[in-house]
């Protein structure tokens, strides 16, 4: 029996940071990262009666991302032999270094930390999905968008000591449910 | 009614100050009473402990969100859609 079901109008305001803290990382660019997220919205519309309601409405949309990234990464692919003929010393009169010598060094960083804070991302958002829907948006604006007090304030209508009764309850809600789920 | 030390502040005081500070917004007496709460409560350094290690996964795990118009524009896309899929 289907238990979820599904409400387009939503899905922005749902599942848009989550979708894109997914594809950001795999896909490393905001234009390419914007184009597939639209790409499966839409998808996602044309095939809402094939939704059988068994995953939950973010489950579905992320799976049919999963395949959009895919399919980007085959273009991609298929246009490989092209982008091995520009290939070449760097003629801007900079050192002339190879192509690769060129890429930013990320020793530092290695695959696993980066992953690590992949799904890091994934579960601070689950956990921002448990609590109520304004609070988190203003959580959301006044601690990763990093507004300031006022902004906030006048975007939601509401006063400072509101603002800061609402951060507080989310930064607890938070701090519970990612020692439950992360640590 | 009871007299207050003005350097001295309640849990909720604290936690509100702990809070501000977690966003660069307590003022430098705010921090000095916090910091004397803390003496004495033991709670609240856990919380503050608590507080700073949720600011700091925060800010590692580098967490984004979408631009406004972005999600105006998928709004707009979504809605075109629905429209065009009603009309047939």
């Amino acid at each position: 029996m289907p238990t979820h079901v599904l409400d387009p109008n939503k899905w922005v305001d749902n599942y848009s940071d989550y979708l894109y803290n997914y594809t950001i990382v795999r896909v490393n660019d905001r234009e390419i990262a914007k184009d597939l997220i639209s790409e499966t919205f839409l998808a996602g519309l044309k095939s809402m009666k094939n939704f059988k309601g068994k995953a939950s409405e973010r489950t579905w949309l992320t799976s049919i991302l999963k395949r959009k990234i895919i399919d980007h990464y085959r273009k991609m692919n298929s246009k490989k032999g092209k982008a091995e003929v520009r290939i070449n010393y760097s003629e801007d009169g900079n050192e002339g270094d190879w192509l690769e010598e060129q890429v930013a060094d990320n020793s530092d960083r290695n695959a696993e930390d980066e992953m690590e804070n992949d799904e890091l991302r994934l579960a601070i958002l689950d956990c921002l999905d448990t609590i109520n829907e304004k609070q988190a948006a203003i959580f959301k604006m006044k601690t990763i968008e990093e507004a300031d007090t006022e902004t906030v304030c006048n975007e939601f209508n509401i006063s400072p000591s509101n603002l800061w009764v609402i951060i507080h309850r989310a930064r607890t809600a938070l701090a519970l449910c990612l020692e439950k789920n992360w640590f | 009614m009871k007299k207050q030390n003005f350097l001295f502040i309640d849990c909720s005081k604290a936690a509100h100050c702990c809070d501000k500070a977690q966003y660069k917004e307590a003022g430098r007496f705010e921090k000095l009473k916090l910091y004397i709460h803390f003496l004495f409560c033991e709670p609240c350094r856990n919380y503050a402990k608590k507080n700073t290690q949720l600011t700091k996964i925060i800010k590692d795990s580098k967490i984004t969100t979408c631009k406004k118009e972005d999600k105006n524009y998928w709004k707009s896309e979504i809605k075109k859609e629905m429209t065009k899929t009603k009309s047939h």
